[in-house]
């Protein structure tokens, strides 16, 4: 796949880096038809978000999602936020929780799509420092020169970084399993803390402006049907 | 009419009939959605708040019942989660879903009021009518446990 991030759907303001690339699936999609995916973000102020498709339900996938990505972008695990992806349908096709299939589904995606933003870093810091990328290697959020032990971290390297190609998704390297630091470890899940306070915002808690509430009416035995009906404010003044 | 309540150490005037259940006054009026609704009906313990530091069940309670007995939700048990119960809570990594874990939470802490380090069996006891459809009612007895400083 050959193309520059110019396409980027950018959610927050500053400069951000999005990386994406077209699902094999889809036939190598035209990017000029932004069949793009996007699932990493990271700003100038060197905040990394993954943006992920399945929803935390309490089964771990948000922990197992940053753990992906942190994996392959050489990343404090810590570090990471996490971010619901946007309901945009034509780049993020798997916004659901179900079958177990949530870690299954993003594995491939998010250790691509961490793999592609560590290439394009690491190739980003080579050119600056005028040395060939194959003396560079990242390490806790930043790109190191080895051999002069040179260092710059990841958002300091955004706004060069977005102007190199995406690396193919099919050939990008990735981590041999045996290097890894995270994946296959007991970590502790990042959204337990917001489930003790109370904080945690679930389906019924949320709230908008001038919202209705309603619940449905059901009938006594099969096939009653209604006769009459009112609303809560009329019962309210018939009482 | 105006109710006056006090909920986490703050004074509310709530302009509601007074037979609304305390849990809707919370969640709705007051904005803590802390707190869960269940069933409605007093089975799964989900709404669990103190009164003056006993456990009731926000759902089955009319505002009008609480005259001048302290509200405190799981938003007012610590500013921090510094309570031992919201500690030992992250380190035995309870909750999956977590709906039902404010409800747990609350229970587990009146009973360690009033049973600082209570055995198994009055664990079991006390939060027998607290459920969780997760089902971590190990992890949920190893935290009270741990934060009450008795092994298992």
């Amino acid at each position: 796949m050959k193309s520059t991030v110019t396409r980027r759907e950018v959610v927050e303001t500053g400069i951000a880096l999005m990386i994406g690339f077209a699902l094999p699936l889809r036939g190598k999609g035209d990017p000029e038809k932004n069949e793009f995916n996007a699932w990493v973000r990271i700003s100038s102020n060197n905040q990394i978000t993954v943006l992920a498709e399945t929803p935390e339900m309490g089964q771990g996938t948000r922990t197992a999602n940053i753990m992906m990505l942190a994996e392959e972008l050489e990343l404090d695990w810590s570090s990471v936020h996490w971010e619901q992806a946007p309901t945009i349908p034509r780049i993020y096709k798997d916004l659901l929780a179900g079958g177990s299939s949530g870690t299954i589904h993003t594995w491939p995606t998010l250790r691509k799509a961490g793999a592609q933003a560590r290439e394009m870093l690491l190739a980003a810091a080579a050119h600056r420092w005028g040395v060939d990328v194959q003396q560079c290697h990242a390490t806790d959020g930043a790109i190191v020169h080895t051999p002069s032990g040179r260092r710059v971290v990841y958002g300091d390297l955004v706004r060069d970084a977005v102007r190199l190609p995406v690396p193919d998704p099919d050939h990008v390297p990735l981590k041999d399993p045996k290097n890894f630091r995270l994946i296959g470890k007991p970590l502790q899940r990042v959204d337990i803390p917001d489930k003790v306070d109370g904080s945690a915002v679930f389906g019924l808690d949320v709230r908008r402006p001038g919202m209705l509430y309603a619940v449905i009416a059901r009938p006594p035995h099969l096939e009653a049907r209604r006769c009459t009906w009112m609303t809560p404010m009329q019962k309210l003044v018939q009482a | 009419m105006s109710t006056s309540i006090v909920v986490n150490g703050v004074s509310h005037e709530v302009n509601i009939v007074p037979s609304t259940p305390l849990l809707w006054v919370l969640r709705d009026t007051l904005n803590l959605t802390g707190t869960k609704y269940g069933c409605g009906m007093g089975l799964c313990g989900a709404c669990t708040v103190h009164l003056d530091g006993q456990a009731v069940r926000a759902c089955q309670t009319p505002v009008e019942s609480v005259g001048t007995k302290k509200i405190t939700t799981i938003e007012g048990l610590s500013h921090d989660r510094s309570h031992p119960l919201q500690k030992a809570w992250i380190a035995e990594q309870v909750p999956q879903c977590g709906y039902c874990q404010s409800g747990q939470i609350m229970q587990a802490a009146a009973l360690l009021t009033s049973h600082s380090r209570p055995t198994r069996e009055q664990i079991d006891d006390a939060m027998n009518g607290n459920i969780c459809r997760c089902a971590t009612y190990q992890r949920i007895r190893r935290a009270i446990q741990r934060a009450a400083g008795v092994t298992a």
